[in-house]
């Protein structure tokens, strides 16, 4: 065993912690005088700090600490919440992410934090310095215990929580030295907080000592339960349970709040019924069962490697694929026994994908959570008031969509605040709120997931667009007003009269297309001169395992996603009617244009005059699709084509059918 | 090394087997529009899709024989069939057994003489990555 293992985790709760202290400072800074945000950012700082701390990252867990003592004083009402304090704290936090991330990428990159640590210090010395100081100074029992550590027991000390150095010894013919040891440090971990160990727990791991060890501990319990619960592992010889004492400072400090993250859920039972007989004053009973709630429910979920689901799901992919095969043969043979039980087996597969689907979904929320922090810093940078307002954040997708959309949304979000926003005495000017709104709403509609990102601006220039078509050569006579707004997709097209940093180098919409289509997608935008601009995302909410509707044309099958099927209709071919040398049908009083699919894929399609029309709606464009024959909708399993044929933008991938032919999945977005 | 020596038309022409996935009897395929030429289509070989290629069309040798093998290599994880008129046999030859030829289109390893007819030994990498 090695600390490599724990890194993901601690990688995973370290953003996690930082973007809490994102959206805690930024609440803060709304609200200065809200108790309740800095104590629980204070919370998030305290545990990112000794999450670093035990992984041996010590500069972070340095920097987490000045940034925790300025914290300190806001909590105590020595430092007022000021632009100025909030603007170096976010610096602290962008240089932690960026120490993080460096530690994620495996680069020893090493970060100068001296400037930042610095700026911290001379906030927090903006006030006399407390006693504080002086009781760190203390040494403590001779351990060589460093700043936060110190800062932890003294806390824990002010709680009435006990702290205690556990001397083990091992049998001296112990053969697993180091399970033993782990076993200990494991079990001693669930009854409270571990501070240090001696040797570290890497050397305890590796055997590196030799009979006995020492563990620091924060606990609740008394000496005596600590050296029952030790003397319980096997092949303990000894345990010796020492108080460790730091001389607690007469700073009367308010109910210290302190993580402790490992308090066991009986305990907090105990607490909730303690709390209802003393039914007092005491605070501190009221923030332990907030905590343990927030842990109870941390114990109920676990960490997967995103590889195993993937694998899970391309195997149930294969499970559901080879049903279909099975009920294909069991049509054929008409037996009623192997139906009913492919029934049941049917009934089970479509459970277990429904929730491997599940199972790998997220809320958006992860991705909309670090956008109020953009705006902020947009609104600053670009000196326009701008506020952000985001809806439906606890929309679910797959994580693979989560993780690709983030980029995408994040260069909507700047294009509408430098394009979109005008300035705020343009504003004024137009009697409009000084105030810009940018809103970021998520929301199911069918199979799909939307998300929109609007603007409250000046909207598309229309007349910009098409002198900027114009110079690329593209005619946009007969185009409708939506269709020219959408050309700002397009590579290379940017009406942005000045480059700025935040945007308009012309290289961004197009990639946000670009994405948007890997991913299954559409983006359409919607705009009006004067009132605003809104983009609308549409994702499918998973991403392999489709409903699909199977058509033929000349003699070919082909699969097209259920997503995009508005409705199916029986056609004479003659009742196509010709408008602009285009093919067109009047569908629902609208004219809709008709694609035959056949010419588009080079092949002769069955002479009949009947024919069938797939009404399919691609973002906000409706199109008819000319095809020979329906044979039903079916469940599939979207594969990748290999590397030869992967750069054909006709499909989106190929399946296997019940009678184990490969059938191509039709990329609709291509012909519409 | 060994080498899997097969018919393409009235040629005999070979592959390292280290390459080698499988060899396969003819499958059903499905045509893929709009593929390049020489891409015959798609197959499902137990459970996977993979793509196949006509080699005579690919390297411009005449229709001539009956095509009645896939052979399936293997080259970066990536899976592909090649169609050729049927397997003879495999064979332990030696690096200097084979022989510079003049070649132009990068596909070709080298020839190998066995006396009784001369066999092309083709670069399967080279092949994938057209």
């Amino acid at each position: 065993m090695d600390m490599s293992q724990y890194l993901d985790m601690f990688l995973e709760e370290s953003a996690e912690n930082l973007q809490y202290l994102n959206d805690g400072i930024l609440a803060l800074e709304k609200n200065p005088e809200e108790k309740e945000t800095i104590n629980s950012i204070f919370r998030a700082a305290h545990t990112l700090k000794g999450m670093a701390g035990s992984m041996g990252f010590s500069d972070i867990a340095e920097l987490t600490h000045k940034m925790e003592n300025v914290l300190d004083k806001f909590r105590k009402d020595e430092l007022n919440v000021t632009s100025d304090v909030v603007s170096v704290l976010f610096k602290c936090l962008d240089a932690l992410e960026n120490m993080v991330n460096a530690i994620q990428e495996g680069s020893d990159e090493k970060f100068d934090t001296k400037e930042i640590i610095e700026m911290l210090e001379n906030i927090q010395s903006g006030k006399p310095v407390d006693a504080k100081k002086v009781s760190e100074e203390k040494n403590v029992s001779g351990y060589d215990l460093n700043d936060y550590d110190k800062e932890i027991i003294k806390q824990a000390q002010e709680k009435n929580y006990n702290v205690y150095k556990i001397d083990t010894t091992l049998y001296k013919d112990c053969v697993l030295k180091s399970s033993r040891a782990f076993l200990v440090y494991k079990t001693l971990e669930e009854n409270g907080e571990l501070i240090k160990t001696i040797p570290s727990t890497e050397d305890l791991e590796q055997e590196n000592f030799d009979r006995s060890f020492t563990i620091m501990l924060i606990t609740e319990k008394n000496s005596d339960e600590i050296k029952n619960i030790v003397m319980n592992i096997s092949e303990i010889e000894k345990v010796e349970v020492t108080e460790l004492n730091i001389e607690a400072t007469a700073e009367a400090a308010p109910a210290a709040e302190i993580k402790t993250q490992t308090v066991p859920v009986e305990n907090a039972n105990v607490n909730v019924n303690g709390n209802g007989n003393i039914n007092s004053n005491n605070s501190n009973v009221k923030t332990d069962k907030e905590e343990d709630k927030t842990n109870r429910k941390a114990h109920q979920s676990i960490r997967v490697d995103l590889e195993r689901l993937d694998k899970f799901m391309n195997l149930v992919g294969e499970l559901v694929m080879h049903r279909t095969r099975l009920e294909q043969i069991s049509t054929d043979l008409k037996m009623t026994e192997l139906h009913e039980t492919l029934e049941q087996v049917g009934r089970i597969t479509s459970d277990l994908q429904d929730l491997v689907m599940k199972v790998r979904m997220l809320p958006i929320e992860r991705v909309f959570n670090r956008f109020p922090r953009t705006v902020r810093d947009l609104s600053k940078e670009l000196n326009k008031e701008i506020e952000l307002i985001i809806e439906g954040e606890d929309t679910e997708l797959d994580r693979t969509v989560i993780d690709e959309i983030g980029e995408p949304i994040m260069h909507l979000i700047r294009n509408s605040a430098d394009h979109g926003i005008e300035p705020v005495e343009e504003r004024v000017k137009k009697g409009k709120n000084p105030k810009g709104i940018i809103k970021l709403m998520a929301y199911q509609e069918g199979n799909k997931a939307v998300i929109r990102v609007e603007d409250d601006g000046k909207g598309l220039d229309i007349e910009k667009i098409k002198n900027k078509a114009k110079k690329l050569g593209i005619e946009v006579e007969g185009m409708s007003e939506a269709d020219i707004k959408n050309l700002i997709f397009m590579q290379g097209f940017s009406t942005s009269d000045k480059i700025t940093d935040v945007s308009g180098r012309g290289v961004g919409m197009d990639v946000v297309k670009t994405k948007i289509s890997s991913l299954g997608g559409t983006v359409d935008v919607i705009s009006e001169a004067g009132k605003g601009t809104a983009f609308v995302i549409r994702l499918p909410l998973t991403l392999s395992i489709i409903q699909a509707l199977l058509v033929k044309i000349g003699g070919e099958t082909f699969a097209i996603s259920l997503g995009f099927i508005e409705k199916v209709l029986t056609m004479d071919v003659e009742d196509i009617k010709k408008t602009n040398k285009k093919d067109v049908i009047i569908y629902r009083d609208n004219i809709i244009p008709i694609v035959k699919l056949s010419n588009k894929l080079n092949i002769e399609d069955e002479n009949t005059k009947q024919k069938y029309i797939v009404i399919v709606k691609v973002g906000e464009k409706t199109a008819g699709l000319l095809v020979d024959s329906l044979l039903g909708q079916q469940e599939i399993v979207i594969k990748p084509m290999g590397r030869t044929l992967q750069n054909l933008k006709e499909y989106v991938g190929a399946t296997i059918l019940g009678d184990g032919l490969v059938t191509l999945i039709l990329n609709i977005a291509a012909f519409v | 090394m060994q080498i899997v020596i097969f018919n393409l038309g009235n040629e005999k022409y070979a592959l390292t087997t280290d390459i080698v996935h499988g060899i396969e009897k003819m499958m059903s395929i499905t045509k893929v529009p709009t593929a390049p030429y020489y891409v015959k289509g798609l197959t499902n070989l137990r459970g996977s899709i993979i793509t196949i290629i006509d080699l005579k069309t690919f390297l411009n040798i005449e229709h001539k024989g009956q095509e009645q093998n896939i052979i399936v290599v293997e080259i970066r994880d990536e899976r592909v069939g090649f169609i050729v008129d049927g397997v003879d046999e495999v064979v332990e030859i030696s690096d200097d057994m084979i022989e510079k030829v003049d070649d132009n289109t990068g596909f070709v390893k080298g020839a190998v003489n066995f006396d009784k007819y001369i066999v092309t030994l083709l670069e399967g990498e080279a092949l994938i990555n057209r």
